[in-house]
């Protein structure tokens, strides 16, 4: 299956590889800030995203997707694991370099209020990147900011604005204006819509997806609305409790899930037709997430899983392909399918 | 400001007839504005409807648009400057907006009780939960400190939190959130009210215990036969819970109607949007259509349809006078002057 402003998925190369991330934030307590624990929020997570897909990566509060966005990006220090961007480890990289590496990985972030300097003009906030990684003439700048305002939805007067004086949606799209500025090939949207309205959101996913298009971008997805990452992503990254536990197309992770956390997180989807909800029924999962310093040992998954058998509390689970295109790491994938 | 001729019948009273005669609660003509300094905020505009027992109306809408300050108003919980300035809200019989405020403490918790979206900012932190939970079984029913104990057990593990005797001296800050949502609940049915009003609810949770917590209030509402107002912005989510919905816009019912009959028909220009810009249900991968512009300011009182700057069907009639909201088939009823040419 090909959708438009994909290629090939044989063909195309990975544009970001990511193997073994972990990244681990110790636990301090008292005076003395004495290292009392870790949270494993992401802990061994390899996937790829290919050149001109949106590869959606989901999972639950405390999963660690947020954690792995931002350390892709290397806003946080990965504890250990690669990152290669067109081929190019990021791991290493410090200073001069890192800086020409991020003119092409760009993020957009959840709420654009917060993201947004309040005591900037909108003008000022589009053009920072543009200042910083030096891209045209300086004479030219404002210009290159009126275009980019323009191109993703908003008057250019509103440069002269501050955030405030925006709304949700417009701020957002400022987000997105700024994000643009340098001409990145990879752009990280760390759930772009869950602050916004629902009439709003459509305009939003559509900006985004006219962007992808025009100007041949690749998206890494971060996001809870499992309906919009249907919608929106070629591929889907599941992650639970900082490990990926399953990943595939679009259509073999919605409409075939193999993983049992799959299935349910696919099974509590609200429908926003009656009559379907009331043919289906969630897959009920008992409790709640366990602590991302204490995971469980095994399959992290075991607490909750319908499906567990001794060895899933002994023995953690590989990600292993089982259908082509597919990985699921689950030691039962084969008889629960 | 009178209230509009239509009375919504309810689904249940569909099924039984029995509801729609004498419904548990009757909202009349509700008004509700906020005196700032930048002028009056018009947050809810005359609106009514009846709930029946046991059943369950969602209010839909998009932040800002009045439908929290609706459920707010049956309270007597508008936080000034905002203040209820006409309507009834009459519970089982009584008109709450005519009680002083001694009264409402016999009404609130106790015939009418409330769920809000975010736990943490309606348990006391420095409570134990079983304190929390014995408080009013004590004042409202009665109860000894010792049965309210035993009640409260009884609630928790009702309400789904295992080993409940032992939760009892946990404080808030020691539950997940799904748990401290069960702890609400638990509250809110103490008194077994004959009206539960949950304001976004699960909006704070994730989809695997916002699952958890739907199937719970539903089963809550079958087991003890409480009507439920749900206030929420997520028409997926309500599809599936409730038997009613009214669709609100910029502080008016802008559509009522049962539940499948709205997903299958809706008929004001603002649903079909609504409706429209989610990606659809059986994950087909087409353009979702969004609706242009935002919603008004609340600050002007509306002369026309306040949708009309976003609608595709608006014509010069829509700006002169405000739509009422007529029934267009049974229990269906919509404020659109153009409802025959709107649909999906």
């Amino acid at each position: 299956m090909s959708f438009p402003g994909r290629p090939d998925a044989a063909a195309a190369a990975p544009l970001l590889e990511v193997r073994d991330l972990v990244k681990h934030f110790p636990i301090q307590r008292g005076f003395l800030r004495r290292g009392v624990g870790t949270v494993r929020a992401v802990d061994g997570v390899s996937f790829d995203v290919l050149q001109g897909e949106t590869l959606g990566l989901v999972g639950e509060s405390g999963s660690g997707k947020s954690t792995v966005a931002r350390t892709v990006l290397r806003l946080e220090e990965p504890t250990s694991g690669s990152v290669r961007f067109e081929g190019e480890e990021l791991a290493g990289l410090a200073g001069e370099a890192l800086r020409l590496r991020r003119r092409h990985m760009q993020m957009i972030f959840q709420d654009p209020f917060a993201s947004l300097n309040p005591r900037m003009r909108v003008g000022a906030i589009v053009r920072e990147p543009l200042d910083i990684h030096r891209v045209g003439e300086p004479g030219e700048r404002d210009r290159r900011v009126a275009a980019l305002l323009e191109r993703v939805g908003l008057d250019p007067r509103s440069a002269r604005h501050f955030p405030y004086q925006l709304s949700g949606g417009q701020r957002q799209r400022v987000g997105i204006a700024r994000a643009l500025a340098t001409g990145p090939r990879l752009i990280v949207a760390d759930e772009p819509i869950s602050a916004l309205d629902v009439s709003i959101q459509a305009q939003i996913v559509n900006l985004l997806e006219d962007l992808k298009d025009e100007l041949g971008l690749t998206y890494l997805l971060i996001a809870h609305d499992l309906s919009m990452v249907r919608h929106a992503c070629h591929r889907v990254a599941v992650m639970y409790l900082g490990r990926l536990v399953e990943t595939g197309e679009r259509t073999d992770i919605f409409d075939r899930p193999r993983h049992p956390y799959t299935r349910a997180l696919v099974s509590s989807i609200p429908v926003p037709d009656p009559e379907r909800q009331a043919a289906r029924s969630a897959i009920p999962l008992e409790g709640d997430v366990p602590s991302p310093a204490a995971p469980p040992p095994g399959c992290r998954f075991h607490t909750r899983c319908p499906f567990t058998v001794a060895r899933c509390r002994v023995e953690e689970p590989e990600l292993r392909e089982v259908t082509a295109g597919r990985l699921v790491a689950c030691h039962r994938a084969e008889e629960l399918a | 400001m009178s209230a509009p001729a239509f009375r919504p019948v309810g689904a249940a009273a569909e099924a039984g007839g029995a509801a729609a005669a004498s419904p548990v609660l009757s909202v009349r003509g509700l008004v509700t504005r906020f005196s700032t300094r930048e002028g009056t905020v018009h947050a809810v505009n005359g609106i009514s409807y009846d709930l029946g027992a046991g059943e369950s109306l969602a209010i839909v809408g998009e932040s800002g648009c009045g439908k929290t300050v609706t459920a707010l108003s049956l309270l007597g919980l508008v936080p000034p400057p905002g203040r209820v300035v006409a309507g009834e809200v009459i519970l089982n019989g009584r008109d709450l907006l005519q009680l002083p405020e001694r009264g409402w403490q016999t009404v609130r918790g106790r015939e009418i009780a409330m769920v809000f979206q975010d736990p943490m900012t309606s348990l006391n932190p420095v409570l134990t939960v079983g304190r929390q939970l014995t408080e009013g079984l004590v004042r409202h029913r009665g109860l000894s400190l010792r049965e309210a104990r035993q009640e409260a057990v009884e609630l928790l593990r009702l309400v789904g939190i295992p080993n409940a005797a032992s939760r009892l001296s946990d404080h808030p800050h020691h539950l997940s959130g799904g748990q401290r949502q069960r702890v609400m609940l638990a509250m809110a049915i103490s008194c077994r009210p004959a009206v539960l009003v949950a304001d976004e609810p699960t909006t704070a949770l994730d989809v695997t215990i916002q699952a958890q917590i739907v199937a719970l209030v539903k089963e809550l509402q079958a087991r003890l036969g409480m009507a439920i107002l749900w206030i929420t912005h997520d028409l997926a989510l309500v599809a599936g819970l409730v038997d009613r919905v009214a669709v609100m816009y910029a502080g008016s019912f802008v559509e009522v109607a049962p539940v499948r009959e709205l997903y299958a028909r809706p008929r004001h220009p603002y649903t079909v949007g609504l409706l429209r810009s989610l990606p659809g249900a059986g994950g087909e991968r087409r353009r979702l259509s969004a609706i242009e512009g935002r919603p008004p300011s609340l600050l002007e009182e509306p002369s026309g349809c306040a949708f009309a700057p976003r609608c595709p069907l608006a014509a010069p009639a829509c700006l002169s006078g405000v739509p009422p909201l007529v029934e267009v088939s049974p229990a269906h009823a919509t404020a659109c002057l153009r409802w025959e040419e709107a649909g999906r």
